[in-house]
């Protein structure tokens, strides 16, 4: 289930789930339903009686990360394992050369822009230092995290205080000025990490404070793009639709708020980013036939009318996977062939 | 060079297995390109004493892929020969 409970279904309810979740989806994001085919496919993955279930050789596909290598030493509320490391430094080796990551991303611990600002002459010196230890593609990572702008955390009063009072137009005020100071931070950053000829940047958990917070970061993106052009750029999203908290922030002449992965892509692409991932979220109440049909039969428009490449989000929550701090193995490697076989993902 | 040239997996493994000289489905088979990997120079995950790693396998896989590598310019740019 998508709480991580085991249940027990039969193979008629399990086509059904997938018939219902991947219904939802085409409907949610108004995106054509799946073959029956399709569906059939996924009904055979998700019957597989194996553990581990994975993709035929050659078919593989690469992974980018979420946070990097932050996870080795925080606490599990933070989603890590409580080692008591350097994450930053032989994290970065152990997730090159035991887990033989693709790239990896060089992440302060408190993984958001504001911070990051903080320590940034920390993170350029160590950055450096490792840039010429590791082979893997790296590069830095943080989420733009727009909600530390607004009180009682930032400087700009709480669009969703000022929306309780009925003060809509200050709301939108608000939205909109810390969106220009999130866009002339990550501009700060953006510039700063090429002094130590940085590889790029992922803008990870986008527009997790809605639709002011994704405009901030595709403007980010842009002008990142125009001081770096060789700069590897990967923008990964929060969560499957953009929340209007604003409701009227454009970019590129186009609304943003409402918009589901196969819309967003387009937006990423036009700012300039190389690697789009999108989310679909995980209804925890339905099984996870029902959430991985419903993921797939959305993330596969997003990567049909996409030019660069997709990297879905799979992990607690997204993609299918439960919502419970430790994934259970054969759902996570079901997931990740569906994604794969039916949505025809470049990455995870 | 899904980061470099925004290709798609399929673009991008057909490119690197080209250069590389071998099949697209061998790109994963582990002790095959292993040693090809060692034997260009571009890294490997075990610690082979003498095997290129980090900066030195980044700049041989610059020549052989024809890109350039940020981190690997800026390294360049610190030298004063």
């Amino acid at each position: 289930m998508g709480d991580g409970r085991r249940v027990r279904m039969t193979k008629q309810q399990i086509i059904d789930d997938i018939h219902a979740g991947m219904a939802d989806g085409a409907d949610a994001a108004r995106v054509p339903e799946l073959s029956e085919e399709e569906m059939e496919r996924i009904c055979e993955i998700v019957c597989d009686k194996n553990k581990i279930v994975s993709v035929e050789p050659g078919k593989e596909v690469v992974l980018s990360k979420d946070a990097g290598t932050t996870k080795f030493n925080m606490a599990n509320n933070g989603c890590g394992v409580g080692i008591p490391s350097t994450g930053l430094l032989d994290g970065q080796l152990i997730y090159e050369r035991c887990f033989a990551f693709d790239s990896m991303e060089f992440a302060w611990m408190d993984y958001s822009i504001k911070p990051t600002k903080a320590v940034i002459d920390f993170m350029l010196i160590n950055y450096e230092q490792m840039s010429q230890m590791t082979t893997m593609p790296l590069v830095m990572g943080a989420m733009p995290n727009m909600g530390l702008y607004f009180a009682p955390d930032g400087p700009h009063a709480n669009p969703t205080d000022l929306m309780r009072e009925f003060k809509i137009e200050e709301s939108m005020a608000a939205s909109e000025a810390a969106a220009d100071q999130l866009t002339n931070d990550i501009g700060y950053i953006c510039e700063r990490i090429g002094e130590v000829g940085c590889e790029g940047f992922d803008f990870d958990t986008t527009a997790s404070a809605g639709d002011a917070e994704f405009v901030a970061t595709l403007r980010g993106i842009e002008n990142y793009r125009k001081i770096d052009p060789e700069a590897y750029i990967e923008c990964g999203m929060s969560a499957e639709n953009v929340l209007g908290i604003h409701g009227s922030m454009e970019y590129d002449g186009k609304i943003v708020a409402g918009m589901y992965p196969h819309e967003q892509v387009k937006l990423v692409e036009k700012a300039g980013a190389n690697i789009f991932g999108p989310v679909v979220n995980t209804n925890s109440s339905r099984s996870f036939a029902w959430n991985v049909a419903r993921s797939a039969v959305i993330v596969k428009e997003c990567e049909k009318v996409s030019n660069i490449p997709v990297h879905v989000n799979l992990g607690m929550g997204v993609g299918g996977i439960p919502m419970c701090e430790l994934p259970p193995t054969d759902i996570v490697g079901r997931s990740g062939k569906i994604l794969i076989e039916i949505a025809n993902v470049d990455g995870i | 060079m899904q980061f470099a040239k925004n290709m798609k997996i399929d673009e991008a493994k057909k490119y690197v297995a080209d250069k590389l000289e071998v099949d697209p489905f061998q790109l994963t088979e582990e002790n095959y390109i292993r040693d090809i990997r060692d034997k260009l120079g571009i890294g490997i995950i075990t610690g082979l004493p003498g095997s290129a790693m980090g900066m030195s396998a980044k700049m041989n896989m610059e020549d052989l892929l024809g890109i350039k590598i940020k981190n690997c310019e800026h390294f360049r740019n610190q030298l004063k020969r």
